[in-house]
């Protein structure tokens, strides 16, 4: 009894992304697939789950072989999946979704509302969701909607269950809800497929693991057996430890200052400043004004009354991206949904930004594939299109075409969400560059503490749309604990 | 429970259908009296039974654009087939299969040939006028007697075409409360998700083509009953009215939202527009343009306020737990 994937091959256009791949879980197996991005762990779940069709090779599940390419009979045959990207419809609520493959009926054609609910209630109620079952996906918080996404696929009862980095959004207590559900998985002779690059989780998870390199299998074993430099290079992402460069930043002037601020409605207005040559970043718990923030600076938010942000003295056009773009601010964001253009060019994706920018030439190719080739980003020429890369090579594209527009301010979203730790080291460096060298004001957010106390020069701590704290490398306050601890001890005083 | 009337997506066009209903009765207070109602309801059942075939085609992403000539097909086939002599029964059975066969040709091209739904429909569209215009070229033709006296007469004052949509309705209502209808609200509204989902996406968007056909035939047969004769032109601007009453009553072009009987109270609003412009005794010449501004005018208002009720009910549903969940920490 066991999910067997035999000599797996795909091609996407000219670029290989897996190359005759086996790999097999058994009953209370949780397997790891671990690699960098770009190295076909997702085309595997998903070829694994009838989504995609494999090139060469064959899936078994229980002896039995998915003949089809369709979901449909991957579920029937007992296999189960969550999306990175999710597969539930916003329009509907989480109820309705979760009774969408196998809708109960009366008299063989009408909705059975009652069992509908029933089986939503039973279905959501295992993620702790049953109360928000009527509402709609799209009004659902991130870490709300990857567990009903769990609770979807769990539903059907499967006796595999793949999981596509399910956990990279949630909170830690949604993670340890996965965590009973996937024991519970488990105990009960299932097995389990946990495709992630976050070494922490795999390690806790799973008890074996397959490495994939480039689309090829480099490893497969017991996880007990190796150790986390081992599987990092055999990802290879190689040992590309970050240290943070102890590089003073040159002591700017301040390149914006924003008065009046109201990131979250009720809380009272607020004044910050950024200095050029510094990485700044915004944390805290989620959703405590750093979006709005970010957004408004950015232009892609209609300023609330009172505020007003200069960038060197001259009032930026807020509410306005297309001047605040044109004054010399980027932006970029993590969620790739709302940041690339999927079908055009990698060229076109580079260019997009210019078009705002009237009377700045286009960068021509030889410029673009010079701040490509700084990023080590795997593609296939820069005529096809971005959406056939990975998150991750999309992610540093978005970032690279800073490079060729040399901006006063880059304000970054979150913008290293789910990619693996040698593209997010390209990505730190770049940004470093931007700001220390460059001389750009770089404002960041990021869902890793970890990572805004390794990245920025200074951070500063938002609780209830008001700064709690303003740690700094130069005075030696900034690490991720500071950072933690700023905020935890506001939560426990409130 | 105030919040779902006002934030339903059919809740403009129910504002607009009352506002014309009674600016409509103010200028011609006649319009309550059986004979105008019975007038009205006759001129309009076709429309308002074709606006529920075209929600289906929009509900799953896709169009109609053969409505129209579906409707003036079902029409003169009617005709001839009485004219050949065939008995009531026996035709309007004829007439729903062939509906069916329209429908099924139409979602064939779509869903399984995966043709764009605007450019198949179009071109269908033609061939069905083609054959319309090969079996009756000039309006013409005769309905059985007694069939037309009954759809225009009236049982106890109310007309008897408001009380066989009545009956649609109720078709309409299993159609709106059947398994299939969410499954095809969630083609439409993402159709890869849906796939992903584990939903025969293809075979989803060939049935509700199948089942707007079914509609389609009983528009053709209100026609032929109401009007009495066959016109192979006499339905053409049912493509359009159609689609205008289905948006202004909520339904998306894009997929997935508005419901049927928001897309009737939108198409009672299209078909008010000119009884207005008639009744007001402008000139002929200046109707269509004053049709054109009152749809366009009511076009924008359901959408602009379709979208803030929405945004106002999602802010109302979503901010008591958040209150809830900080009085909670």
């Amino acid at each position: 009894m066991t999910l067997v994937l035999q000599g797996i091959s795909r091609d996407f256009g000219p670029v290989r992304a897996l190359d005759d791949v086996s790999l097999a879980i058994g009953p209370g197996e949780c397997r790891a697939l671990y690699g960098g991005n770009g190295s076909g762990k997702s085309t595997m779940a998903k070829i694994a789950s009838g989504i995609l069709a494999a090139g060469a090779g064959r899936v078994l599940v229980d002896d039995r072989a998915l003949a089809r390419t369709s979901p449909a009979e991957a579920r029937a045959l007992g296999v189960g999946i969550t999306f990175q990207e999710l597969s539930l419809i916003g329009e509907l609520t989480s109820g309705e979704n979760l009774v969408l493959a196998k809708v109960p009926r009366r008299f063989g054609f009408l909705l059975d509302r009652g069992r509908a609910d029933a089986m939503a209630h039973a279905a959501l109620d295992r993620v702790g969701l049953a109360r928000l079952r009527d509402r709609r996906i799209e009004l659902l918080q991130t870490g709300e909607k990857y567990l009903v996404e769990l609770a979807k696929a769990l539903q059907s009862r499967p006796r595999y269950l793949i999981i596509d980095e399910l956990t990279a959004a949630m909170h830690a207590s949604e993670v340890e809800v996965f965590a009973g559900l996937l024991a519970e998985h488990l105990a009960g002779g299932g097995g389990a497929l946990f495709v992630s690059h976050r070494l922490p989780e795999l390690r806790r998870f799973c008890n074996t693991i397959s490495v994939l390199r480039n689309g090829k299998l480099a490893f497969e074993g017991a996880l007990a057996d190796v150790s986390d430099d081992d599987l990092v290079e055999w990802a290879g992402g190689g040992h590309r430890d970050e240290r943070p460069e102890s590089q003073a930043p040159r002591a700017g002037e301040i390149r914006v200052s924003a008065t009046g601020l109201r990131p979250l409605p009720a809380a009272p207005p607020i004044d910050l400043a950024f200095r050029a040559g510094e990485i700044t970043g915004i944390g805290g718990l989620p959703d405590q004004g750093q979006k709005h923030i970010q957004r408004l600076l950015a232009g892609l938010q209609v300023p609330d009354e009172g505020e007003r942000v200069t960038l060197s003295g001259t009032a930026l056009a807020l509410g306005d991206s297309a001047a605040v773009a044109a004054q010399g601010v980027s932006f970029v964001s993590g969620d790739r949904d709302e940041m690339v253009f999927a079908r055009r060019s990698i060229r076109e994706n580079m260019q997009a930004p210019f078009v705002a920018m009237k009377g700045r030439p286009m960068p021509d190719d030889a410029a673009i594939l010079a701040a490509l080739d700084r990023l080590n980003t795997r593609h296939a020429g820069i005529d096809r299109p971005i959406g056939g890369l990975s998150g991750g090579n999309q992610q540093k594209i978005l970032v690279a075409r800073c490079l060729l527009l040399n901006p006063q301010v880059i304000v970054a979203e979150d913008c290293t969400k789910g990619i693996d730790v040698a593209s997010r080291n390209d990505v730190h460096h770049l940004l470093r560059e931007l700001a220390h060298a460059q001389g750009a004001a770089v404002i960041v957010t990021s869902s890793d503490d970890q990572e805004l106390a390794g990245l920025c020069d200074r951070v500063l701590v938002l609780d209830g749309g008001q700064v709690i704290a303003e740690l700094s490398r130069a005075e030696r306050t900034l690490d991720a604990q500071a950072i933690v601890s700023a905020y935890m001890k506001q939560g426990k005083a409130a | 429970m105030l919040r779902q009337v006002w934030s339903h997506p059919s809740f403009p066009a129910g504002v607009l259908a009352v506002l014309a209903l009674v600016f409509a009765l103010s200028v011609n207070p006649g319009l309550l009296s059986t004979g105008s109602m019975i007038g009205w309801s006759t001129s309009q059942l076709g429309l308002w039974t074709a606006v529920l075939g075209q929600t289906l085609a929009l509900m799953g992403r896709g169009i109609d654009l053969s409505v129209g000539a579906g409707v003036s097909l079902v029409n003169v086939a009617a005709i001839a087939l009485f004219e050949a002599g065939w008995p009531l029964g026996g035709t309007i059975a004829a007439m729903l299969i062939l509906g069916l066969l329209i429908g099924a040709a139409n979602g064939v091209l779509i869903g399984w040939l995966r043709l764009n739904p605007l450019l198949a429909t179009f071109a269908t569209s033609f061939v069905l006028l083609g054959l319309a215009l090969q079996i009756r070229s000039a309006p013409g033709g005769m309905a059985p007697m007694a069939a037309v006296m009954f759809m225009n007469g009236a049982t106890w004052g109310i007309p008897n075409a408001m009380l066989v949509f009545v009956l649609v309705l109720l078709l309409w209502g299993l159609v709106a409360r059947s398994a299939f209808w969410l499954r095809l609200r969630a083609t439409g509204a993402d159709p890869v998700r849906a796939w992903n989902s584990g939903l025969p996406t293809a075979g989803i968007k060939v049935m509700s083509y199948v089942m707007a056909g079914v509609f389609t035939a009983l528009s053709g047969l209100f026609v032929t009953f109401c009007v009495g004769a066959g016109d192979p032109l006499f339905a053409q601007p049912y493509t359009l009215l159609t689609i205008a009453g289905a948006v202004i009553g909520g339904v998306s072009l894009a997929g997935g939202t508005g419901s049927g009987y928001g897309a009737v109270l939108g198409a009672v609003f299209v078909g008010l527009t000119s009884d207005i412009a008639l009744g007001i005794g402008v000139s002929p010449f200046w109707q269509q343009l004053i049709v054109g501004c009152v749809l366009l005018a009511g076009l924008a208002v359901v959408v602009r306020s379709g979208r803030w009720l929405k945004a106002k009910s999602d802010r109302a549903v979503i901010r008591p737990t958040a209150e809830a969940g900080e009085s909670a920490a």
